[in-house]
């Protein structure tokens, strides 16, 4: 068969050039602390709430999508179909595939980066990614013992050997065990790991509570000023972030005890204000090729441009649990020629105000790019005007899968204001030493 | 050479023990001077899959597919509790206190095979709280003949003085390494260990058992601590030594501050402690076995 002048119009996977992939819209219900608006809200509710506020958002009624990716960090393994099963309780249509992925607080943006190559490679012309969690509604486990005893009797074809597993049942069995009690290789909190790095890096409590202050005001002013409008749709009575706390002052934060790394006693830094509340919450982006979006008259907000997944190694001490972004970050704008400079907007997700800031010190210190990052000298500093400008987890919370969701709709909204050619960088750190960072076009 | 067709139970050394000491007591027995010359042999001891699986459900990993270091121990340890708990030992068993293990773990040990133990008690060491006492346990493939592990442990009769009296080394001040991890345990977690080991000491079992001993409440079993510093760490083909010293005693429940730490290639640091009160529990080193 001879191959004519087609190429342009196959998809990379079938030798064809590669598209652009691109954001159309993106939609959170509000994030809301943990047991309070919505502690009767399950991951299922949530997660349709946004996919279905998108839906309606973007007139996606009928639309068999490419796919839907998404996850929770805590999940009941009843839903280990959750993102298709949100899917059909979606307005979509129902020949529309998902996916569950899971990479801790990165889940978001790995589930759209994972969208944007398929769109890229045309595999798929468009999907939905985001992710969800809930706090007030996350699984608890019943210890070992019971399940083996249960599991036992589920097994057991006899009275007797019925008998012989409940034999092996003791009352300490009965104790439920909740879900994520920290890094399982070192036994340490998340916080408390933060807390070695920030204690590392010399970051201090009033850089933190600035910090924190900043994201609450940030947030605030965008709320007040409707520039939330179309990013957030209302569920359960909840119209905003009710972590948000716009009128707080450097006074309120600096009377709170600190709440990781007590074992430093003086030298301890991290309270509850400059790190994040546990929240439940949802988060949906809609990702398309440009043509998909002309075809349906859908606004081309940003190109997603490229995104990369890291690891550090975290587990004797080596690095900081949350700095791999640290690493990333000079990877992904290396390969694209691009620095810190080049950049309109910086979004570093705030787990802690320690990880920010300990991101922020690595990156101007000459002797740890050198060493560590392999740069010839510093990597460059962040301009604060440009970081986290509407605010950050530390305001909005951080359900955990649904924050990329969150940060990537609302780059992609100043990115698209900003104008054609704008640069942002999304950076979110995750458990198990791991990250995401993602670069943004505006369009 | 006291040779064994089964490995001995350790209730029932702990029961001879106690015996001999509470007979002692009443005729004023004076134990012999000398450690035993013969060694207790226990030939064809299989370390079974249920155990295996018991000491991983304890301690969360799966990694070796062999034998882990600390489980052959847990295995082997009874041979040498029979020595010590004979009226022939120097030393009264009761009450002695852990004082270091150094381990050679030449070769995988593998899983359901028979295995040759040997256990002698090798040196008596003059210790300014007491005297101390090396019991070196060898473990070895009956068919090759080849050494799989050996282990030496240092155990502490504490008051029991044979003649020269060291001086008490001066207190090294403790500085705090930096924190690279955390293992808490609970009130449970010396009974937890003891299912798994068959070590039923009352000093790990629960705050009143552990009263009535003497002690302030429940301390965590050292090996427990040899063992949670081994987890997930040790090289799949062996050849490997550890070793670990220990310090104060850790009351359960509670939670030890661990750093690991890497000053050379290959080479493992180990130092764990009680965080708010400042005070070691541990040392440790894990490294090839040429290094």
């Amino acid at each position: 068969m001879t191959v004519t002048d087609a190429t342009d119009s196959r998809p990379a996977v079938a030798g064809g050039p590669l598209r652009k992939a691109v954001v159309v819209g993106g939609n959170r219900i509000p994030f809301a602390r943990a047991n309070t608006a919505y502690a009767d809200a399950s991951n299922q509710d949530m997660l349709t709430a946004a996919i279905e506020g998108l839906v309606a958002r973007c007139g996606l009624q009928g639309e068999r999508l490419g796919q839907v990716a998404a996850g929770a960090v805590l999940k009941h393994p009843r839903n280990f179909n959750l993102t298709r099963e949100s899917v059909l309780g979606s307005s979509l249509s129902h020949d529309t595939p998902a996916m569950d992925l899971q990479v801790a607080c990165a889940t978001g943006m790995e589930a759209l980066g994972i969208l944007a190559d398929k769109i890229r490679l045309g595999q798929i012309d468009s999907g939905i990614g985001g992710g969800v969690d809930s706090i007030s509604d996350s699984p608890i486990s019943v210890s070992d013992g019971l399940r083996r005893v249960l599991l036992r009797l589920n097994a057991a074809r006899t009275g007797k050997e019925r008998l012989a597993a409940l034999k092996d049942l003791r009352p300490g069995h009965l104790v439920p065990e909740p879900a994520g009690a920290g890094e399982p290789r070192t036994g340490l909190a998340m916080g408390e790991h933060q807390a070695l790095t920030t204690h590392d890096w010399g970051v201090t409590r009033a850089e933190q509570d600035e910090l924190a202050l900043a994201s609450h005001q940030n947030l605030a002013a965008a709320y007040d000023s409707g520039y939330m409008d179309d990013l957030v749709t209302p569920f359960r009575g909840l119209a905003k972030d009710n972590n948000l706390r716009g009128d707080s002052t450097l006074e309120k934060l600096g009377r709170l005890k600190p709440a990781f790394g007590r074992h430093l006693g003086e030298e301890a830094t991290m309270t509850a204000a400059n790190s994040t509340p546990l929240t439940d919450g949802a988060s949906a982006v809609l990702v398309s090729s440009e043509q998909w979006a002309a075809e349906r008259r859908l606004p081309v907000l940003a190109e997603f441009v490229d995104h990369e997944i890291a690891a550090v190694d975290f587990v004797d001490g080596d690095e900081g649990l949350l700095m791999a972004p640290v690493y990333a970050v000079p990877r992904l704008l290396g390969r694209h020629g691009l620095t810190l400079e080049d950049l309109d907007f910086i979004e570093i997700h705030e787990a802690f105000a320690g990880t920010v800031l300990s991101t922020m010190k690595a990156w101007e210190d000459e002797e740890f790019c050198r060493s560590r990052l392999g740069l010839d000298g510093a990597f460059g500093t962040v301009d604060r005007a440009k970081l986290n400008v509407h605010g950050s987890s530390l305001a909005a919370g951080h359900p955990f899968a649904a924050t990329g969701g969150r940060i990537t709709a609302l780059l992609a909204k100043m990115l698209h204001e900003k104008g054609e050619g704008s640069l942002g960088l999304i950076s979110v750190c995750a458990a198990g030493g791991q990250g995401v960072v993602a670069l943004m076009r505006g369009r | 050479m006291t040779e064994l067709q089964t490995m001995p139970s350790l209730a029932a050394c702990y029961r001879a023990a106690f015996g001999q000491a509470a007979k002692d007591a009443v005729t004023r027995r004076r134990r012999p001077a000398d450690l035993p010359a013969a060694p207790v042999l226990v030939r064809g001891h299989r370390i079974s899959a249920e155990s295996l699986d018991a000491y991983r459900r304890l301690l969360g990993v799966g990694e070796p597919e062999s034998v882990p270091s600390v489980l052959v121990h847990i295995e082997a340890f009874p041979a040498a509790m029979h020595l010590m708990a004979d009226e022939s030992f120097p030393l009264p068993l009761m009450g002695m206190v852990h004082l270091t293990n150094t381990v050679f773990h030449h070769r995988p040990v593998p899983v359901d095979v028979p295995l040759d133990i040997t256990a002698r008690a090798s040196e008596l060491v003059a210790h300014h709280a007491g005297t101390a006492v090396d019991l070196t346990v060898t473990v070895t493939d009956p068919e090759t003949r080849e050494v799989l592990w050996e282990g030496v442990s240092r155990y502490l009769a504490k008051g029991v003085h044979r003649g020269e009296r060291p001086e008490r080394p001066a207190r090294e001040e403790f500085t705090a390494p930096g924190m690279t991890g955390q293992w808490r345990f609970d009130g449970g977690a010396g009974r937890k260990y003891a299912a798994v080991s068959g070590d039923y000491n009352p000093i790990h079992l629960s705050g009143p058992t552990a009263k009535a001993l003497g002690m302030k409440g429940a301390i965590a079993h050292g090996m427990y601590l040899a063992a949670k510093m081994l987890a997930g760490r040790e090289p799949a083909a062996a050849g490997f030594r550890w070793e670990i010293g220990f310090d104060a005693p850790v009351q359960l429940p509670g939670t030890v501050a661990v750093a690991y730490a890497h000053p050379a290639a290959g080479i493992t640091e180990v130092t764990g402690w009680n965080a708010r009160r400042g005070r070691r529990h541990f040392t440790g080193t894990i490294a090839p076995s040429e290094a």
